[in-house]
């Protein structure tokens, strides 16, 4: 009897460490912004609703990507500082979900002026991206700016003094099925990166 | 990226780059100059016309060493080659 026990209790430690192994040392996501206002009301911050077009010349909601997980990050094509690089790293999660069905990719243009759709069409082409898997987003700047503050938490400017005319953060966050904030990167440090692609599937295990 | 690898078309590799592999003197200018993606209008390489000639010839022998046929550019030409740029 109690050597039945123990097998049971081994194989319940062995299958526990397996899966806790599989999944990196990621625990439970926190769910970033939530906060209580000053009145003692609890706010469950998420990504505002938005109507923006995409390089396909599509008008996209957050109706679109309802029901799926979202990779985001803010960008201009004329970037000449760190946008090539967190755009190989972008490059480098949509191959890794590619296959996922329920993971997309948005990278918001913060220069809507010089990245028309054409624009944004050629350059989603030319560095590979998956047009139904990864949009390029254009829409008013001071509304992507907003967000990008405001719903993202990731700093974005235009300033004359910056490389480009912009200053931006080389963050990638991660929204969940409820357009609400799990994670954050540095698209910057592949390292940071691969922690963050782990994340994401993490992240899709908990809808299993 | 970190490899030299570049991102498709837009962000050449480095990796076999004609440049590294006969054509150095001519990085030179490309570096100091800077240059229009010939894929994008609104893409620019940019130029890094601060660079002296002793940091010009560090970048393109790494560069060299790194991803092309290890030969090296002698710091003369690339004073020759900066009187030069556009
Ligand atoms: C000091 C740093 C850099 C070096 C040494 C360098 C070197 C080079 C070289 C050797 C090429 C030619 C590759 C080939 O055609 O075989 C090239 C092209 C290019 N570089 Fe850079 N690069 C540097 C920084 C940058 C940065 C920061 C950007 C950011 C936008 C950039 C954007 C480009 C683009 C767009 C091209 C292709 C131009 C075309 O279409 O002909 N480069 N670079």
């Amino acid at each position: 009897m109690n050597k039945i026990y123990f097998i049971i209790l081994g194989a319940v430690i062995l299958l526990v460490g397996l899966s806790s192994c599989s999944k990196g040392d990621i625990g439970p996501l926190p769910f970033i912004g939530d906060r209580v206002d000053p009145d003692g009301n609890e706010i469950i911050h998420k990504i505002r609703p938005f109507s923006f077009t995409n390089q396909n010349g599509e008008q996209v909601t957050n109706a679109t990507y309802k029901n799926k997980i979202h990779v985001v990050d803010f960008f201009f094509t004329s970037c000449p500082s760190i946008c090539p690089y967190v755009a190989a790293q972008m490059k480098r999660i949509q191959d890794h979900v590619a296959d996922y069905g329920d993971v997309m990719l948005i990278s918001h243009t913060v220069d809507p002026k010089r990245d028309s759709i054409p624009v944004l069409r050629e350059y989603a082409e030319k560095i590979g991206a998956n047009h139904d898997l990864w949009h390029f987003l254009r829409g008013p700047k001071d509304d992507v700016i907003e967000i990008a503050n405001e719903d993202y938490f990731v700093a974005a400017l235009e300033d004359e003094d910056a490389p480009g005319g912009f200053d931006h953060s080389g963050k990638i966050i991660l929204l969940d099925k409820d357009a609400k904030i799990r994670g954050f990167c540095d698209g910057m440090d592949p390292e940071s990166v691969t922690q963050f692609i782990k994340t994401i599937d993490y992240l899709r295990g908990t809808y299993e | 990226m970190d490899d030299g690898n570049g991102l498709g078309q837009i962000y050449p590799s480095l990796q076999k780059s004609v440049y590294l592999y006969g054509k150095l003197d001519e990085l030179t200018c490309l570096i100091r100059t800077g240059r229009q993606s010939s894929h994008l209008s609104t893409v620019v390489m940019p130029s890094f016309s601060n660079l002296r000639e002793a940091e010009i010839s560090n970048l393109i022998n790494y560069l060299s060493h790194e991803w092309g046929d290890q030969s090296i550019l002698p710091i003369t030409s690339i004073r020759e080659q900066i009187e030069t740029c556009p």
